[in-house]
Formats: structure tokens, C-alpha cells, sequence
């Protein structure tokens, strides 16, 4: 028996875009501010988009790259500007703009491919509206940034802002839960399907009272709104067909600042030394400290979890069961317990580690595990650089730096403090076949030569993730400067933890 | 190392925004033209043109500016000035290079006020002063203001030319030259700003750029690494792990502290 491919497509459709559960209507709230005034589209703003955008990448239904509109710039500008400033003004979109072309793709060692949750669904947007969209989102992030429109805990997708941040917080937060002798606990949730499960009007109403102008929001209806889509099934291009419950269409610049929008009711807390969250884009992690785990855990229930759920049934997410992470933070084996967390009717026991942002946290803070696993795959990486012959030195060397490093040193000023022996070696590992690779030495040249001969730097992350760490500080998330502060122009305020001198006893390890 | 660092005063950090302007705005205009063609330029050009150049010494930063306008045949109106910022060691050369343009600025609005302007007319409105300076990194980081250190300023730049624009005043235009290649107001401009870092300045509070921080931080790992080139593999471990500095725990503020008071 075969199957038709149209007949494949319209499985694979109705897989990655179920209809959403119901929601509980939104509570009609005042706006929290007064919507914002609107300034004109300029060129500068058109010109920057176009030309930010990656020339060759893979085109939507109309098989334009961003090429195309960047060589025909000094020809077209003035038509794609009016094209622009019209579609804002008047709200609406051309309709060839929301059509998607949805290439499935295999995730890598799944059992079983026959079914739809192997495939990760790509979709391909067309250019020329890319851009507007990437101009909007521009315009939606500077008067995010500006008037301190969203919570200071987000950390995705945001200017100036990164992962080590958010995790630099929570460590610290931890360690302050230590010094006060007391434990953390710690819940992390991942909302399913994020951008597909968003109710337009929902989110309409939380753009609109966060004080975006009526015109943008206007905008942004239409833009979710009415959106088809074609699948690629065996190279076959099939029919495009309507997607009545599409939320935000994956693939467009503007999805992630909307989504932040939408879920920053949950996420705004307060960051103090009773508690915390960080959200990074659908990643969302909270945390209570206290004397002892139970007590943690009935806290997180009554006040985290309730919170998470109550908002989850009023915008229509849901959370994903078998991804919500749960673990005490503690050194101490007396204070840990395992009782546990009922999410989504579902009972979550806290686990031994959990892997938040990308990187692992056991509950003693070791960073045992992680940094096994980060040596783990710089040393893949660099082998593969290895079997790649016929290179000069400076190539592979930057090659090196390029591609086996960031598998290596992601967020490093977070585990590097608690480095032990063995770790440092498994890490120096990578950095001896890299150095064999870029130079060519023998296996039994001493590293530290091998080094000086490939110009690396020491493999050292303590000295490495110095500089970030101080690098960064200028960046903390703090109050923009560029609108000066008033009452009204704070929706929350939030404090960020400020922390005790050094006298710790759980940091005084890898000091002199 | 510890003196570097205390030189640095790490409370007063520089803050930087996710926007320097508005993304509807633009940044200045300007102009970086290859090395032969910049200098051919500065030789023929006849427009309104004002060298600016910026000196920082022993952390003294001082910015000089050289103003010509030909009257006629043979006479020529001429503005010099030094300007003595004052002692900072969070500053870098390119920062106080930024000082000197906003400098150039503040003397463009202070020559087309609004009463001069009422005088000249439309005139104003269709000159174009070029603020002529010698660094590339100033130049393009005025003309796209984004998210890096000198942010301040840079946005100060934007908006002190879009104010002498509003009020009828001349148009501004950023040119680069290049340094010490004989272009004659370069030069003056040049001696003027060595003439402002001289002898001792007053300190001014406040302000460390991140880029000077990481600058300073930056230099050890080096140094680290000069000793261990200095040293034989063969030596004890203890001799070359003497020279790693210790990465304190995180936390922002902490991290300031620690530095301050550890790290040496």
C-alpha cells in the first residue's frame, strides 16, 4: 500500500499545528501605561534590516533570497519604503508574506520515523516581509528597552543580554542561599510548542497594556492572522493550505519579542534572597530558598507552580511533563528530601541534576557532570577537526577557535569556579589534539609548548571566564538611561541580588 | 596588575543601553575615503572644515581643535583651541577622540545660534560644516551608533547635530584624514591636543569605559603566558601556577570587589 505525499503532508500539518485548548478569557485590565506615540518609518531603519539579514540563506515560496533585495537596493529603495510605510498604515499585510514553506526535517536518533515528533518542522518565510517584520521587531525592542515594558528576569531574545547572565544570577543566588544557610529550590518549565500555542487575542490584549500603539497592535493582528502554509514532503511541493490556529508563524524575526509579551505575567518577580525566576524565551525557571527541602517544595507548589498553571490556563500553553526540571539546591545530604511537585496532574520527583540554559547543575554545585560533558564534546569536535588533512596552520586554527572552542567554553564563567583536577585534564585533552591538529606535533609534545607553537591561549577557564564575567558587568540588566526615570515608567521593580562580601565558606574553594 | 586595577575605578562603570538612538534615527554622516584619495581630498577640498584631534598621556586627555575660514585672497579666520579635559585612567585614546568631534560640535552650535541664524537666513541651512579627524574607529562608530563603549557620547554627537539641524542650522559631515601625512590643519589640530595633555591636569570623577576595563583585564592572561614562554615545561608545576589568577565567584557586584581588594 502507498501513501500519497499530499496525504503525508496533511499528517504532518495537523501534528505540528494542533488546535489550541481552550482559554479563559483574558481579564479586561486597565492599560498599564498610555500607549506610546508612533514615529515614521525612515530609510535608515528599511536600509539596516535588508542589509542585516543573511544574503544566502534559504528562501521562502517566491525563491527570493536576501541577495536579491540587497543588490536592488539603490533601485528599489524607494518602493520597498513606501511598500513598508504602507502595509503600517493601513494595518494590513500582502497576503504572499503569509505564506509559509514548511520543510520537515529529521532530528538526529530517534527510533522511530515514521512518526511526526521525529521531524522538526523548518519554516521558510519570504524575504521582502521578513524585513518589515525585522523592522517592527526592532521597534517593539526599543520601546520594550526604553520604557521598561517587560521584566527584568527575561533574558532571550533581548538586546544586550545572554544566557551567562541569567545563569550567573541564579548561581548567585544559590551561593547567598548557602552563606544564609538555607536551601534552594529550584522548578524550571518549558512551554510546548511555544509560538504555535499563542492565542492572537490574548496576546493582543498584553501587547496593548503594556502600552504599544493601537496602529503596531493593529499591525501585528493581521500579521498572525489568516496564514497558510505549504509543506516540502520527498522534494514534492504540496498545496498551500490554510492554518486557522497558527499563532506566531515560526521563522519571522518578530516571534520572539512577541512571545516575551506574552508571557511576562508569570516571570516578572522579584529577584531577592527568597526568590527568583529567569525566563529565557519558553524556558522558564523559578526558584524559593528556605530552611529545608519539604518546606521548599510546598512553597513552590502554593506559590511558583499555581501561578505557572493559572497563567497556562488562561493564554492556552501548556507545559511539557517529561521537560519540567526540579531540584534542591544543597550540600548538605540531611536537608534534601523527595517529595513531590504536582504539575499538570502529574507528580515530579526532584532530580539529582537538572540542565538549565544549556547547562548542567547538580545539586552540590560541582559541575562534575557538565564539564565531563563539555570535554566530552570539544574532544568529538577536535577529533573531527583532526581527520581533516591538507590544512595551513592558520586555518585549522581558526577553525579551532571557531568551532571546537564554543563547544567547549559555553557559559564558562559558571562552572569554571568549581574546575577540579581531573576535569582541568579532560579539558586539556581537547586543547592537546586541537594543538596536534593546528600544528601537526607529535602526541608526546608538551602542551605548553604545543600551545605556544599553535598560538592558543592556555586552556584555562578561570582566566578566560575573568574577562567575560567583568566584561559583562556593564551590561547587567539595569534601568536604560535614555528615558529618565519616573514612578510611572517602572511597571516593576525588581532588585537584582546584591551580594555579600566574600566570606562564604562555599566560595572559598580554587582561592590561594 | 593591582595597580592597574586600582587605577580603574570599577564602581563607576560605565553603563551601556541596548539603544544608543532610536532605530528610526540615523547616526551622522560621514565619509572614510581610501589613504591616497582622503589626503587628495583634504589638498583640494574647499569646504568648511574643522580638524579636530585628541590626546591621551599618562591619562590626560585633551582634545585640540584648528577652525579656518578663508575671508578672502589673503586673509584667513582662524580658531584654535586646547581644550584640557583632565586626568582619567578609565578613558581610552579612542574615547577622548570621541570627546574631541562632540567638542567640534558644541562649536559649531555655539557659532549658529539661533540669533546668527535669524541674521544669515537660508543661508545657514544649505552649508555643510566637515568635522575632519583622523580616527577611523571615531568616525564609524558616530556614524552607526550602537551598543559599545563611548555609547554616551556617541548619542550626544547625534543629538547635538540633530538640534543644530532643527534650529536651521548648517548640515555636519564627518571626514577622515590620515594622521601625520602632512595635511596642514591635522597637524595644528594635532599640536593643539598635545598641548592640552601637558604637565598635570585635574582629575575628573566618574566614568570608567568598559572597553578600558577590558582592555587592562585583558593584558593578563598575557602575561601569564610570557612566563610561561620564559619558563621550561621542564620546571616544577608550582613555579608556573603561581602566575594564574584566581576567578572570583560570580556575581556582579562581587566580582568589583573582589577584583579591587584580590586580585594582584
Amino acid at each position: 500500500m502507498s501513501i500519497t505525499n499530499d496525504e503525508i503532508a496533511r499528517c504532518l500539518l495537523g501534528e505540528f499545528f494542533k488546535p489550541p485548548p481552550d482559554t479563559t478569557e483574558e481579564p479586561e485590565e486597565d492599560r498599564l501605561r498610555e500607549a506610546l506615540p508612533v514615529e515614521p518609518l525612515s530609510e535608515v531603519e528599511v536600509h539596516r534590516a535588508i542589509f542585516a539579514s543573511n544574503p544566502y540563506k534559504a528562501p521562502g515560496p517566491d525563491d527570493l533570497p536576501a541577495i536579491v533585495w540587497q543588490q536592488l537596493w539603490p533601485v528599489l529603495k524607494h518602493h520597498i519604503v513606501a511598500l513598508f510605510r504602507l502595509s503600517l498604515e493601513t494595518a494590513t499585510i500582502p497576503k504572499a508574506w503569509k505564506v509559509a514553506k514548511i520543510v520537515p526535517l529529521r532530528k538526529p536518533n530517534k527510533p522511530d520515523y515514521t512518526a511526526a515528533k521525529a521531524y522538526r518542522p523548518i519554516s521558510l518565510l519570504a524575504t521582502l516581509g521578513k524585513n518589515l517584520e525585522a523592522v517592527v521587531a526592532e521597534r517593539l525592542s526599543f520601546l520594550a528597552e526604553t520604557h521598561c515594558l517587560l521584566p527584568k528576569s527575561h533574558f532571550g531574545a533581548r538586546k544586550g543580554r545572554s544566557t551567562t547572565q541569567a545563569l550567573t544570577i541564579l548561581q548567585e543566588s544559590i551561593f547567598q542561599a548557602w552563606r544564609d544557610r538555607r536551601v534552594l529550590s529550584l522548578v524550571s518549565f518549558d512551554v510546548k510548542g511555544a509560538y504555535n500555542g499563542v492565542n492572537i487575542d490574548v496576546l493582543a490584549k498584553r501587547i496593548k497594556k503594556r502600552g504599544i500603539p493601537n496602529a503596531l497592535v493593529e499591525w501585528i493582528i493581521g500579521f498572525c492572522s489568516q496564514r497558510k502554509a505549504s509543506v516540502v514532503v520527498n522534494g514534492h511541493v504540496t498545496e498551500t493550505t490554510d492554518l486557522p490556529q497558527a499563532g506566531l508563524p515560526q521563522g519571522s524575526p518578530l516571534s520572539p519579542i512577541l512571545f516575551l509579551f506574552f508571557n511576562t505575567d508569570p516571570v516578572s518577580s522579584k529577584i531577592n534572597r527568597d526568590k527568583g525566576a529567569i525566563a529565557f524565551v519558553d524556558d522558564y525557571t523559578a526558584w524559593v530558598t528556605g530552611a529545608s527541602a519539604e518546606e521548599n517544595t510546598n512553597l513552590l507548589q502554593e506559590t511558583v507552580v499555581a501561578k505557572a498553571e493559572q497563567w497556562a490556563r488562561r493564554s492556552g500553553a501548556t507545559f511539557e511533563a517529561d521537560k519540567t526540571a526540579f531540584i534542591h539546591f544543597t550540600r548538605r545530604n540531611t536537608t534534601t528530601s523527595n517529595g513531590p511537585l504536582v504539575v499538570n496532574e502529574a507528580e515530579i520527583r526532584p532530580q539529582p541534576e537538572v540542565k538549565i540554559l544549556g547547562v548542567v547543575f547538580d545539586q552540590k554545585l560541582r559541575f562534575n557532570q557538565h564539564t565531563a560533558r563539555a570535554a566530552k564534546r570539544g574532544i568529538r569536535a577536535a577529533l573531527a577537526l583532526k581527520r581533516v588533512k591538507g590544512m595551513t596552520a592558520r586555518v585549522a586554527r581558526q577553525l579551532f577557535t571557531s568551532t571546537v572552542m564554543p563547544t567547549v567554553d559555553f557559559a564558562s564563567p559558571i562552572w569554571s569556579t568549581s574546575l577540579t583536577g581531573r576535569a582541568t585534564r579532560m579539558l586539556n585533552q581537547v586543547q592537546r589534539i586541537g594543538t596536534q591538529a593546528i600544528i601537526g606535533a607529535f602526541r608526546t609534545v608538551g602542551l605548553t609548548r604545543a600551545e605556544m607553537e599553535a598560538g592558543r591561549p592556555a586552556m584555562d577557564p578561570h582566566v578566560q571566564a575573568e574577562i567575560q564575567i567583568l566584561g559583562q558587568m556593564s551590561h547587567s540588566p539595569r534601568k536604560p538611561s535614555m528615558v529618565e526615570g519616573t514612578k510611572e515608567d517602572r511597571l516593576e521593580e525588581q532588585t537584582l541580588p546584591v551580594t555579600a562580601p566574600a566570606h562564604g565558606r562555599t566560595t572559598r574553594r580554587g582561592r590561594p | 596588575m593591582a595597580e592597574q586595577l586600582d587605577a580603574v575605578d570599577l564602581k563607576e562603570m560605565e553603563k551601556i543601553d541596548p539603544f544608543c538612538i532610536p532605530p528610526w534615527q540615523q547616526g551622522l554622516k560621514a565619509q572614510i575615503l581610501d589613504r591616497e584619495e582622503a589626503q587628495k581630498w583634504a589638498e583640494d577640498s574647499n569646504e568648511l572644515m574643522v580638524f579636530v584631534d585628541a590626546s591621551y598621556r599618562g591619562n590626560n586627555a585633551g582634545v585640540g581643535i584648528y577652525h579656518s575660514v578663508r575671508r578672502s585672497y589673503d586673509s584667513l579666520a582662524e580658531h584654535r583651541e586646547t581644550i584640557r579635559i583632565g586626568q582619567n585612567a578609565g578613558y581610552t585614546p579612542n574615547h577622548v577622540e570621541l570627546i574631541a568631534i562632540q567638542a567640534a560640535l558644541e562649536l559649531i552650535s555655539a557659532i549658529w545660534t539661533p540669533d546668527t541664524i535669524s541674521i544669515m537666513g537660508d543661508r545657514a541651512k544649505n552649508l555643510t560644516y566637515v568635522i575632519v579627524s583622523d580616527s577611523q574607529a571615531a568616525i564609524r562608530a558616530a556614524s552607526k551608533p550602537s551598543r559599545q563603549s563611548g555609547q554616551a557620547v556617541t548619542r550626544l554627537m547625534v543629538n547635538t547635530a540633530r538640534e543644530i539641524r532643527s534650529r536651521g542650522g548648517p548640515h555636519v559631515r564627518l571626514q577622515w584624514v590620515p594622521a601625520h601625512a602632512m595635511v596642514v590643519g591635522d597637524e595644528i589640530a594635532d599640536e593643539l591636543a598635545k598641548k592640552a595633555t601637558e604637565g598635570v591636569l585635574d582629575p575628573i570623577p566618574g566614568l570608567t569605559l568598559s572597553s578600558a576595563l577590558k582592555k587592562t583585564i585583558a593584558c593578563m592572561p598575557k602575561v601569564k603566558l610570557e612566563k610561561l614562554i620564559n619558563m621550561d615545561t621542564a620546571l616544577p608545576g608550582k613555579h608556573t601556577t603561581s602566575y594564574t589568577i584566581n576567578k572570583p565567584t560570580a556575581g556582579q557586584q562581587y566580582c568589583a570587589n573582589y577584583a579591587l581588594r584580590n586580585v594582584g
